[in-house]
């Protein structure tokens, strides 16, 4: 709660500093300004190692936004934030960033086009400079800032408003333009409106109200309507690319889950995996990753979902070391020492330099002495 | 953690105003009767007790620091409605990413990453020892630190021992001392 309030400060200052006497300057001073502080906020990001670092997957990402964007020539240029929220922004001087939470969410190119497109939109359509001339705007700064300290209170929910951070009036013109980039580009415009679909699923399955900061934001099922009638208008067919973004997006996707993971977010793995489905675009030792968002989740039922992900997982992923590790604690902690010895053994076959090799040891010592009484 | 949080706010307070109540560390193991536990700080580090909890530097707070404290075992983790409680019968190892997770929730430590944790035997009772590391993001220089943390659970609460300097110099130069500190520490 406090951290909260100590971010929502940082944001206000932010905020403050993004808006102050605006009255006071002249056009081209407050652009000169606006893209004095997007530079800095590119230099932090740079400086604090919180980016995805993968340059083949950030020319794979570049193609893309030149190809939405063929006239930019360099002046949009996409990074890869290292977040696990379903989001994505756009600052003024061009950079747009997505998180590998938003690439572990989607399933193609397709979906991936639309997000960029419309990002991209809020850069091509000045509103940024629009909303901060009329003094509306708090994203940019905030967004960069809440997610730059963390998945926090804050970070959440500036983690989906960037997706849907500006006016009404602004976030309809980047998801007209957007759309228009997509259907020109070749894509299957149905991505669009499957994305925010997704979006909509996660808010209600982890009852997340719709964040709200004006009054004049659009709801997300609005946006999924206007995308259904501009769909309905559309040529049909288009590419999905499903494949090519499923290998170019693979170790960033892993690691956004790796992250959910580390977060201990249980609900939200479950989420992902099972109820959208995305274990079928994953690795197969990602099942791992479902059994552990049962235990952590620790719903009823969940206990014996996980222990059956667990066994899956040997199955599909024999080398994946912290299976044999998660399974063999569970069965020790539920009294099948005689399971769970060979188990905690493999684990130390596979991965010697652990970080927990203390522990493990300690169990097998005291396992082994249990076993042999 | 709440706590811990209350404490950085408090005594950030009392640095703005300039009413310090930082004392000099003794030479003796000193008792904290609220938090039923005993530790010998190092010598001649400054010390601030806020109830339960007691940080201690030797180079001023931010810079390097260890912070011994404990917290009741009911909404030891976590915040708001994802509150959960701490509990003796708590894997040790378990534990520890409980620990880590609440600490990630704190400003500068979000890039927490456990380097290693092993068994560790705390006050007699069994605990966790972990070493970390993590960058600072507050600011865009991006300091790099160390941490030493030390955790266990009795039914009298959640202990953790928790020191962290800088990689560069401040780490190496004062973990010796921080370690016989933990030594020394008996739960009442």
């Amino acid at each position: 709660m406090i951290r909260a309030r100590a971010l929502s400060l940082l944001a206000a200052g932010a905020l403050a500093c993004a808006c102050m006497p605006a009255s006071a300057l002249n056009e081209e001073e407050q652009r000169a300004r606006i893209i004095y502080q997007a530079d800095e906020a590119t230099h932090v990001i740079d400086e604090l190692d919180i980016l995805y670092t993968d340059p083949v997957l950030d020319a794979y990402l570049q193609g893309i936004v030149d190809k939405l964007f063929p006239e930019s020539g360099g002046k949009l240029v996409i990074r890869v934030f290292k977040a696990t929220s379903f989001n994505a922004f756009a600052m003024s001087n061009g950079r747009l960033y997505i998180h590998t939470g938003t690439l572990l969410r989607l399933k193609d190119e397709a979906e991936l086009a639309s997000v960029l497109g419309h990002e991209g939109s809020h850069v091509y359509d000045d509103h940024i400079y629009r909303s901060v001339s009329s003094a509306k705007i708090t994203m940019p700064i905030l967004t960069v800032l809440g997610t730059a300290l963390g998945a926090g209170a804050l970070g959440q929910l500036a983690g989906v408003s960037s997706i849907m951070g500006m006016s009404r009036a602004h976030e309809r013109e980047a998801d007209i333009h957007g759309f228009q980039r997509l259907a020109k580009a070749g894509y299957d415009t149905s991505g669009a409106t499957e994305t925010f679909r997704r979006l909509l699923r996660e808010l209600d399955a982890l009852n997340i109200k719709q964040p709200m900061f004006f009054a004049s934001h659009p709801a997300v099922s609005d946006r999924i309507a206007n995308y259904m009638a501009m769909s309905k208008q559309a040529p049909p067919g288009g590419s999905r690319f499903s494949d090519e973004y499923l290998i170019q997006t693979a170790s960033a996707r892993v690691a956004a889950l790796d992250g959910i993971l580390r977060e201990g977010n249980g609900k939200l793995l479950v989420h992902l995996l099972e109820r959208e489905d995305l274990l079928t675009t994953l690795p197969p030792f990602c099942r791992f990753h479902l059994a552990e968002g049962f235990r952590l989740r620790n719903a009823e039922g969940d206990r014996d979902k996980a222990l059956a992900a667990y066994r899956e997982t040997l199955t599909a992923a024999p080398d994946y070391a912290p299976t044999y590790a998660a399974l063999g604690k569970r069965l020790m902690h539920d009294g099948d020492k005689a399971g769970a010895l060979p188990l905690l053994r493999k684990y130390l076959e596979l991965e010697p330099d652990s970080v927990e090799k203390g522990f493990i040891e300690l169990y097998i010592t005291t396992l082994e002495k249990e076993t042999a009484q | 953690m709440t706590r811990i949080l209350k404490l950085t706010a408090g005594a950030t307070m009392l640095m703005l105003v300039g009413c310090m109540t930082w004392q000099p560390t003794k030479s003796q193991a000193i008792a904290n009767n609220g938090g039923k536990y005993s530790i010998q700080l190092p010598a001649g580090w400054n010390v601030l007790t806020f109830g339960t909890q007691q940080m201690v530097t030797r180079y001023g707070m931010g810079m390097q620091q260890f912070v011994v404290g404990q917290t009741k075992n009911k909404g030891a983790f976590g915040f708001g409605k994802e509150k959960s409680d701490a509990s003796p019968e708590m894997d040790p190892r378990d534990l520890c990413t409980k620990v880590v997770a609440n600490m990630k929730i704190q400003p500068n430590h979000e890039t927490l990453e456990i380097t290693s944790v092993a068994p560790a035997l705390l006050g007699g009772r069994a605990g966790f020892r972990a070493e970390l590391t993590s960058k600072r993001t507050f600011q865009a220089d991006g300091i790099r630190y160390k941490h030493l943390l030390y955790g266990v659970v009795t039914p009298n609460g959640l202990y953790t021992l928790h020191y962290e300097a800088p990689v560069l110099y401040y780490f190496d130069k004062d973990v010796a001392e921080v370690e016989r500190s933990v030594s020394t520490f008996k739960l009442m």
